[in-house]
């Protein structure tokens, strides 16, 4: 029997081989899964990111499927492990929270299932394969300085903050205050969260407005709460004093800006995120390895003078 | 979390941009703005080759439309105002910013600083606010004071442009250094 020991071990390698180039001959087919874990589909700006992410994976020809995270760092652990355990082969993923998605993050790599995040980053560098990420802090500048010009440098104003937990909130915020901060007399009487959400940022205005009825500007983290603080001026009727900045190039700020009721947004690119991260999944299952860790997509200003050059969530 | 408690996190920063811009200041920083090209040819270029120009000059973080350019140039002083100096140079009109020195350019169409060297973009970040920082109180407030209609200024800096949405007409450079020529 001792003799059969070698013959054994070698039967085994050989099988385990085997069973290898039969994975490598599978990741080479065209049927493979890819879940979009999107942080929420409650904001037009994500469902673009979402469904172009997944028709891209389609085109691409794989299997896509869209699972909505409802901002629920929980629900989207229960994307992962469904996603893990049916057998999906990458995840283009935007994340609920910077911290608190990682550990989702780890659960699909320590199943070998790449993920790679679009968006919003998360505060690892060597979880994910790659993060595709706008440039909030580049793009928050420029508004900052429109901001600063639309208000000549006096006045006071108010800011809307998005989640808490997730660094757009806060790339955008430090953009907006590297330059804001330099003139002493444009005052912030008022810093709210209002998690990116429309409603949030109507309540949050509202409340504002009753303490600070002399306000000049308001910079939203994003054009949900843009027009969320614009529906609560114009309630007031305080819209023809109040200047509103807002944040993503969505498709009624942009019409808004048109109608000079948004001053100005920063025009992401989801559509070209959403491709960049279905392309990259394209190219691992391909075999490349080496992609950057952050990948920064830029941001345009969409202001009253060039309005016209620009489409809702940009271009492809 | 508790928003009070972030803007407190906010705050806590580890690395030092201070002591990195003052590493590559005089180094890394000047030499590479010192070899810009000249604003004339560079416009010239990138009117007649736009894309092998912006290939060729431009500097980028990423993927977009928006590409930083170092330039240099000469001109004569055409109008001083309150946010910029217009500056006539051999074939073009340029504007050198003053005030609103702010952003990515000087850090980004240098080409040097690179994201994924860094674990946390607010460090990247805090990097362009020191550099700009230091050209505000060390470079703006002694040119602007001398400075008169008619005199002639030597400069470098970094223009950022829109390949998308190519504008040539005045543009607005950021300076690294500015000299007035006696």
């Amino acid at each position: 029997m001792t003799n059969l020991k070698p013959i054994l071990v070698l039967l085994i390698m050989l099988m385990a081989i085997y069973g290898c180039n039969e994975k490598e001959n599978r990741s080479s087919d065209q049927g493979k899964k890819v879940a979009v874990i999107v942080s929420t589909l409650n904001n037009p700006w994500f469902v673009v990111l979402a469904e172009t992410a997944a028709n891209q994976a389609r085109k691409l020809g794989y299997q896509a499927t869209i699972f909505d995270s409802q901002n629920n760092t929980a629900l989207e652990t229960d994307h992962f492990e469904n996603a893990i355990s049916s057998g999906y082969d990458a995840v283009l993923f935007n994340p609920t929270d910077a911290d608190g998605s990682i550990a989702n993050v780890k659960i699909a790599r320590d199943a070998s299932v790449p993920v790679f995040c679009m968006d919003r980053e998360i505060n690892a560098n060597d979880v994910a394969v790659s993060q595709i990420l706008s440039d909030s802090y580049a793009g928050c500048i420029a508004i900052g300085k429109y901001f600063v010009e639309k208000l000549n440098k006096k006045g006071k104003y108010v800011e809307i903050l998005g989640l808490v937990g997730d660094n757009n909130t806060w790339s955008r915020s430090k953009g907006f205050h590297a330059v804001v901060d330099h003139y002493p007399e444009l005052k912030m009487v008022a810093q709210q969260n209002a998690d990116f959400d429309r409603n949030k940022a109507m309540e949050v205005m509202e409340s504002i407005l009753q303490v600070h009825p002399d306000i000049k500007g308001v910079f939203c983290g994003n054009d949900g709460m843009a027009m969320g603080a614009y529906q609560a001026l114009v309630a007031a009727g305080k819209d023809q004093q109040v200047m509103v900045f807002g944040f993503d190039g969505a498709s009624d700020v942009i019409t808004s800006i048109q109608q000079k009721k948004i001053l100005a947004t920063g025009m992401q690119f989801p559509k070209l995120i959403a491709k960049t991260a279905a392309n990259y999944a394209h190219e691992y299952f391909e075999g490349k390895r080496d992609f950057a860790q952050k990948v920064p997509v830029t941001v345009e200003m969409v202001n009253q003078e060039n309005v016209n050059d620009y489409e809702a969530y940009g271009s492809n | 979390m508790p928003l009070d408690q972030k803007l407190a996190e906010n705050q806590i920063i580890d690395f030092d941009a201070e002591t990195f811009v003052e590493g590559i200041w005089n180094t890394e920083l000047m030499k590479v703005y010192n070899n810009a090209p000249d604003i004339d040819l560079l416009i010239d270029s990138l009117k007649q080759h736009p894309k092998s120009t912006f290939a060729k000059n431009g500097n980028s973080l990423g993927i977009g439309n928006i590409g930083y350019f170092r330039v240099k140039g000469q001109g004569e002083v055409l109008q001083i105002n309150e946010n910029n100096v217009l500056l006539q140079t051999a074939n073009n009109t340029v504007e050198i910013e003053t005030e609103f020195i702010f952003g990515n350019a000087i850090r980004d169409a240098s080409g040097l600083i690179k994201i994924n060297d860094f674990d946390d973009t607010s460090d990247f970040n805090s990097i362009s606010e020191m550099i700009n920082d230091r050209i505000r109180k060390e470079l703006i407030p002694s040119f602007s004071s001398e400075l008169k209609i008619h005199q002639t200024v030597r400069f470098e800096g970094a223009v950022e442009l829109n390949r998308e949405h190519l504008t040539l007409s005045q543009l607005e450079v950021i300076p690294f250094t500015l000299k007035i020529i006696p």
